[in-house]
């Protein structure tokens, strides 16, 4: 096997208490609801979903920053979730996190200098000064600053520039897996294709495994290898980037794919677009059965709505959640 | 130009290896941009200067002045101001300049040592009580809230009455009780830092909790506890000199602004400069104090202020 | 007659490191029911210059330096008194912002939001106010209006709010719709639902419309005629189907150059090189020539461009960095 990830049905929930003094249980939030998929070393997985669909508490699941309610999350064989806290703080460094927002994600008051070293000392704690100079620059120069920049503060920085520097934070501890939530979308177009290109090139150099999040389609599409689209909780479709584009079952990723505007006046004017009625569904009170059926525009009974759809592989490597409200003709994968 | 943030640029223009650590541009910390801003406040800055010249003239006054604070002189008794006593004398004929100079290292000894003792109490338990979170910060929070329930003049009035009036216990005693309100304002911030994106980043390098706290977490609290602090010397200084108004301060001969009033007080209408000189340079050092701790909100938290 | 004509806006900003000229002298105009695009990456001055407009710059730091904008023919509405500033502003010109978290009041119910411009502007009574409302709210897509009118602001998901802002912004029937990023902060599906109802209300009250976004997708859907903003300026101005199909500036090249959309996997995404330049202090000649890839010598980007209309509808800034073969155009 050269999974290098595996995650094995992985539940995160958030109890609901209410009650003053003694506090009830009143509900769960199930944020994360089963969910199952394996990387391979080097590969690139596209983590696409709207806010609230648990995308940014899996990845919190993963580094475990959350921990899981049930399910296992195996990187390389270790399941993290049995890891005592002082083996988990030596197996952090090789996962690493890129966050949304440049701005919130680098320490205001430290220097890029610091900030880079202490990440560098994590993996390499006893560098001499000299030492820790030149992997700093080195790596202020892969992420394409100029080093002699060091002594500055994040404040000092443009957006792109700080996501850069966030980038090198995440690579200083020389990681094997990188989770990136969202990098590029609080930048400026022009800017995303520089951070964009800087990653696709980055992880092939550097040989890393890479889950991007990303609400975007057509970053998403663009980056990754796999794809996975989740929905409340769930995936409900998985496979190959290019035949999820192309070919898509699952209304809900047919939907996400029509709903990208293309900025092409000729092809917005005749596309017929598939506009979802209402909004996501909240997780703490989650429509019974199937989460989608409310919004779908495939006929359906109420009755039908009500069962649970499952997933499967409906050809090699493509997974989908097969229920009547969400795939065309659902009985030719039953 | 090479432009750093063109990945275009083939690699060998950018600087080559080892680079010449004269080349690297020092920046400019938040700090140094906290401290500009200050400087460009007129009353800030005015504050300051008149606080460090009351400070100086306290501290180091008496060694220029021919008289020692406990110096009686019947002879001179309550005289007005005269070129050989600047100040006047006080009704027991001690030379009144002498007296405010003691004083004023006596107040503002109080108040910076205590909030000096508070801060540091409080720091580190608010900001162990936020980092920590849960059943600990609960524990840690409702014994807080009860401390915050005891009626602390009583407590201190208590303890000067036990231990007798004890300078030393007087700084620790008005230090002890105003720890509380810089624990809850450093846990609150805490609560917010420890959601950050730049926390969570430290958390997954798996670094040590106490090294998050130090490098992460309290430097960037430091901004508020440092407003706060400057707000909280004034306030301990009131509260000595309404300890010692009471007589429970600071004990005769030795003197504290709050004495001096206390003992102007009871003559004022016999020699009315006993009660105004030190009333002034009281006031004088509140003022400065409420208007540096306003400056340095204005400099630390640039949002706030209109700018 | 334009409904709305710019001219000459410039707005800058004093700061403590200099004066920042976030829009620097811009012209445009609108006609009646017309869809404009305002599109540019942040700091480039799309915001500012419709702020400027309806007087929503804080002053200080924000200055208008000059310019007209002729509403209606009459009123200028950059030199016209307060009170008649907002006379117009909410009634005949109406705006809705990127974030419908914070544009609604969270202590006030939907129905007193609602019906406050009614009462305000059109001096309704209450039961008139409260009819009008509820079909508002309907109009824009919220089911069991009536319920909803007593709900208060965090009772609504995000795009239930934009959608109540919207029918807050129609209520009066206004002229102009100034959209200012209507739906960056919604999910993707609910963009698409949100897109849609500007664009069946605006079929409905023949309301002019002015989009402003970063995302070239949503106007080459939605807008008729396009502004590029670049630095404080407007570089390219035409029809949608000019931008997209004939640009000219090499600015709005690259911008569509760059979008992942168009490009073939695993090929290196276009970039524009170097960042977008400071906006502080005095500016001589072309902003976007340090970035530009068209040949040109040093005193060639210290000419000032040319505003130049190179086809029926299609002003481009001409300059040797930003159009090719520019001498055709001058």
């Amino acid at each position: 096997m050269d999974d290098y990830l595996i995650l094995d049905n992985i539940k995160t929930y958030f109890p609901v208490y209410k009650g003053l003094i003694r506090k009830k249980q009143v509900g769960i939030v199930k944020a994360v609801d089963g969910v199952s998929l394996s990387l391979r070393k080097g590969e690139i997985l596209g983590l696409v979903g709207e806010s609230g669909c648990g995308k940014t508490t899996l990845s919190r699941t993963i580094m475990q920053l959350q921990p899981a309610t049930a399910g296992r999350v195996l990187l390389d064989g270790k399941n993290l979730c049995e890891l005592s806290s002082s083996k988990m703080k030596a197996e952090r460094i090789n996962v690493q996190m890129i966050f949304q927002d440049p701005y919130a994600s680098l320490n205001p008051r430290m220097t890029v200098y610091s900030t880079l070293s202490e990440a560098i000392a994590t993996r390499y704690p006893n560098l001499g000064r000299r030492d820790m100079l030149e992997r700093v620059s080195t790596l202020m120069k892969t992420i394409g600053l100029n080093p002699s920049q060091m002594k500055k503060y994040p404040h000092e920085f443009s957006g792109g520039q700080r996501q850069r520097i966030a980038i090198a934070r995440a690579l200083a501890p020389e990681p094997k897996l990188i989770i990136a939530d969202e990098p590029v979308s609080a930048l400026d177009v022009s800017i995303q294709s520089q951070i964009l290109n800087l990653l696709l090139r980055l992880t092939k150099e550097m040989n890393l495994t890479m889950i991007f999040i990303s609400h975007d389609l057509s970053v998403v599409k663009y980056i990754s290898d796999r794809i996975a689209v989740m929905y409340l909780g769930k995936i409900v479709e998985m496979g190959d980037a290019e035949t999820l584009m192309e070919n898509p079952l699952h209304y809900y990723t047919k939907a996400l794919n029509s709903a990208v505007p293309v900025p092409d006046p000729d092809i917005e004017r005749s596309r017929c677009r598939i506009v979802l009625q209402g909004d996501p569904p909240s997780p703490i009170k989650p429509p019974k059965g199937c989460a989608f059926a409310y919004r779908s525009p495939l006929p359906h009974t109420q009755e039908e709505a009500e069962q649970e759809g499952h997933l499967k592989e409906v050809r090699p490597g493509h997974w989908v959640e097969v229920h009547p409200a969400t795939v065309d003709d659902y009985r030719q994968y039953a | 130009m090479v432009n750093p943030c063109n990945l275009n640029v083939p690699e060998e223009r950018l600087p080559s290896l080892p680079i010449d650590l004269n080349q690297v541009e020092g920046g400019s910390s938040l700090w140094a941009d906290a401290w500009y801003r200050l400087r460009k406040n007129r009353f800030a800055v005015i504050s300051l200067v008149v606080f460090l010249g009351i400070t100086l003239f306290s501290y180091v006054g008496p060694f220029f002045c021919p008289y020692g604070f406990e110096e009686m002189d019947l002879a001179t008794r309550a005289q007005g101001l005269s070129l050989a006593h600047w100040f006047g004398t006080d009704g027991l004929g001690r030379d009144l300049l002498a007296r405010v100079m003691y004083g004023g290292r006596i107040s503002i000894g109080v108040g910076f040592i205590a909030t000096a003792i508070s801060l540091s109490i409080g720091v580190v338990y608010g900001a162990i009580s936020g980092y920590a979170g849960g059943k600990i910060d609960s524990v840690m929070m409702r014994l807080v809230d009860i401390l915050y329930a005891m009626p602390y003049a009583i407590f201190i009035i208590l303890l000067m009455v036990i231990f007798g009036r004890n300078i030393v216990l007087l700084f620790v005693a008005l230090g002890a009780v105003q720890w509380l309100t810089i624990a809850r304002i450093v846990r609150g911030q805490v609560l917010s830092l420890k959601k950050q994106e730049f926390v969570e980043a430290a958390v997954s390098l798996g670094l040590s909790d106490s090294r998050i706290i130090l490098r992460h977490v309290i430097p960037n609290v430091l901004g508020v506890v440092i407003v706060y602090a400057t707000l909280t010397v004034p306030s301990i200084m009131l509260l000595e000199a309404f300890l010692s108004f009471l007589g429970l301060g600071v004990q005769p001969p030795m003197a504290s602004w709050g004495v001096l009033i206390k003992d102007g007080a009871e003559n004022m209408t016999v020699y009315p400069w006993t009660l105004l000189i030190p009333s002034f340079f009281f006031s004088l050092t509140l003022f400065c104090l409420n208007f540096l701790g306003d400056g340095l909100r204005d400099a630390l938290d640039p949002r706030s202020s209109k700018d | 007659m334009p409904l709305l004509d710019v001219q000459n806006l410039k707005t800058y900003f004093h700061t403590r490191n200099g004066v920042l000229r976030a829009v620097d002298d811009i012209s445009f105009s609108l006609e009646r029911g017309e869809t404009l695009g305002i599109v540019g990456e942040s700091g480039s001055g799309k915001s500012v210059s419709c702020y400027s407009i309806l007087g929503l710059i804080p002053m200080p730091p924000g200055r208008i330096e000059g310019g007209k904008a002729i509403y209606d023919g009459k009123t200028d509405l950059l030199n016209c008194s307060e009170k008649e500033l907002r006379k117009i502003r909410g009634k005949r010109v109406s705006m809705i912002f990127q974030d419908p978290m914070t544009s609604l009041n969270p202590f006030l119910k939907i129905s007193t939001q609602l019906m406050e411009p009614l009462f305000i502007h059109e001096r309704m009574d209450k039961k008139k106010a409260f009819d009008v409302a509820v079909q508002a709210l309907e109009e824009v897509g919220i089911q069991d209006a009536v319920q909803r009118m007593s709900m208060y602001p965090h009772e609504f998901s995000g795009g239930m709010r934009q959608r109540v802002m919207i029918a807050m912004a129609l209520i009066n029937k206004p002229d102009i719709l100034i959209a200012d990023e209507p739906t960056t902060a919604l999910d993707v599906t609910v963009q698409a639902q949100i897109m849609e109802i500007i664009k069946q209300r605006q079929k409905d009250l023949g309301t002019a419309v002015i989009l402003i976004t970063h995302d070239l997708g949503v106007v080459a859907g939605f807008c008729e005629r396009i502004n590029v903003m670049y630095a404080g300026k407007i570089v390219e101005s035409g029809t949608a189907d000019q931008i997209f199909k004939n640009p000219l500036h090499a600015y709005t090249v690259a911008l569509q150059k760059s979008i992942p959309s168009l490009h073939e996997k695993g090929k290196p995404l276009y970039t524009i090189p170097g960042l977008p330049p400071v906006l502080i202090g005095e500016r001589t000649g072309c902003s976007f020539a340090p970035r530009s890839e068209l040949p040109h010598t040093p005193e060639e980007a210290a000419m000032d461009g040319v505003f130049t209309e190179v086809e029926p509808g299609h002003m481009v800034e001409v300059h040797p960095a930003t159009v090719v073969n520019y001498k055709q155009y001058l």
